[in-house]
């Protein structure tokens, strides 16, 4: 299993655990992951709305790259997932293609349509699989309650609705459930970090992933799973001003999807970079060390 | 929020001209049910963001209240309206297109001031250098009004990068992204 991957800005820079637990992970796994050091950052909606057809050719210019090498692109965050997505959907268009591409010849680039977009969360479940994940689990999750917070973008993200159900999904769920865990549920699992708004409106974000937060909180998890590094970033570091907005202590530690699976694979968390969190990870660590060694 | 009475009407063709922008194209099909804004989770925090209501002012041709409104800049791009909405209106995108004929206009204030720090981020690195869009977008009196945050994020390893690390090819980057546009 072999993939482009597309780590997107945010997991080189203030969540580089995400990039380093993915590394981790996929190693693990036996997936080859091949850098695109050139590829530039998605766009986000900010380039989206300020030159839309530059974020389209720019999209298509790391959808091009992964096409050079012949691999389908590798995500590991939702919106780099949702606007690549996309990208990639808008350039099945022939038209858009021809267009898009009369833009990308004048820097020697073409792309011919068709490289595919995943998620991380997509490819464990379908292209690993659950046997094979199972079978990589040395140190199950237990009795830890972990609860899914998908965030939006990856939810809207054109080609998810044919591993996820967007308005009740359960990849997560699933997900901990193979890793021998004890996923939670509750409504605000679906609900919108604010990710967004925070540099224009910090008090709107705070608000709303406070309102996850304290659902996750009140349905019994100890520690969230997010596919997201914006999510998480709302999520773990404005922790503190969501549990003044809530009027509540919170102490919800916020997982990278690839931090749990590498939890559960035994790896040293040190490696995994749960030391780079706001909300210590501590009780997590704690918890599993109590959970049985099922292999070495 | 209902429409100020002293708003009138300043371009009956506004409507075309969102629906001829990236994001609007299918505003004229919108029949005002509101499932957009029920299920905007901003409709529950901010009395001046109704979706739905955005979509009518557009509609109406009021142009300069639409634009000028910094509500347009409260979206959280949650796209949970797009998903909804049943006529495939894509409300979420709506604001795309506004906020790209607001910018085109050289209108200031927040949400500009972070779109304009990010476009640029990308411009001369390829990439978002996290440090300085967050500078850019908050200003220095943003930054310190977060206290100790940034401190304690350096103390977690979480603090984003000080220094700028362009991409190999960024001149690339920025050919393609003023080939389409013109030089910003």
């Amino acid at each position: 299993m072999k993939y482009a991957y597309f780590p997107g800005c945010v997991a080189l820079d203030s969540c580089k655990e995400l990039d380093l637990a993915t590394r981790e992970v996929t190693k693990d796994l036996g997936i080859e992951l091949v850098d695109l050091p050139e590829a530039s950052c998605c766009g986000a909606g900010n380039l989206q709305e300020k030159n839309p057809e530059g974020a389209l050719v720019l999209n298509a210019r790391t959808l091009a790259m992964a096409q050079e090498k012949g691999l389908d692109l590798l995500t590991v965050c939702g919106s780099c997932q949702l606007y690549l997505a996309r990208t990639r959907e808008e350039l099945e268009k022939t038209e858009t293609r021809e267009r898009v591409n009369r833009s990308l010849a004048k820097a020697g680039r073409h792309y011919d349509g068709g490289t595919k977009v995943k998620h991380l969360l997509q490819v464990l479940l379908e292209d690993v699989g659950p046997r094979k994940l199972a079978a990589h689990v040395r140190r199950p999750l237990g009795n830890l309650a972990v609860g899914a917070f998908y965030g939006c973008h990856l939810l809207r993200a054109p080609g998810t609705e044919a591993f996820e159900n967007p308005e009740d999904p359960q990849g997560i769920e699933k997900l901990v459930h193979l890793l021998g865990g004890n996923p939670v549920t509750y409504s605000g699992r679906t609900s919108c970090c604010g990710f967004h708004v925070l540099t224009v409106r910090q008090d709107l974000a705070v608000r709303m992933s406070a309102t996850g937060l304290v659902e996750a909180k009140s349905a019994g998890a100890q520690v969230l799973a997010t596919p997201c590094p914006l999510c998480h970033l709302v999520l773990d570091v404005y922790q503190k001003k969501a549990a003044k907005a809530a009027g509540e202590a919170l102490n919800v530690p916020v997982l990278h999807l690839s931090q749990l699976v590498g939890l559960a694979f035994g790896i040293d968390p040190e490696r995994l970079g749960l030391d780079r969190h706001m909300v210590s990870v501590g009780p997590v660590t704690k918890a599993l060390e109590e959970e049985e060694v099922v292999k070495a | 929020m209902p429409v100020p009475a002293r708003v009138v009407p300043d371009s009956p063709s506004f409507w075309r001209e969102v629906a001829s922008t990236p994001g609007g194209g299918a505003i004229a099909a919108c029949i005002q049910c509101n499932t957009c804004t029920s299920s905007c989770p901003i409709e529950a925090l901010e009395p001046d963001f109704r979706i739905r209501q955005v979509v009518a002012r557009v509609r109406l041709g009021l142009r300069e209240d639409v634009l000028s409104d910094p509500a347009i800049w409260s979206c959280a791009r949650c796209y949970a309206c797009v998903a909804h909405c049943p006529k495939h209106v894509r409300p979420g995108d709506v604001i795309e297109a506004l906020r790209n004929l607001a910018l085109k206009e050289g209108r200031q204030g927040p949400g500009p001031r972070h779109t304009h720090a990010f476009v640029e981020s990308v411009r001369e690195n390829g990439r978002i250098h996290e440090a300085r869009v967050t500078l850019d977008s908050v200003g220095l009196g943003g930054l310190l009004k977060e206290g100790l945050l940034p401190l304690a994020m350096a103390w977690r390893g979480k603090m984003p990068a000080i220094r700028r690390r362009p991409l190999k090819s960024v001149k690339e980057i920025k050919m393609l992204l003023d080939d389409v546009e013109g030089p910003t």
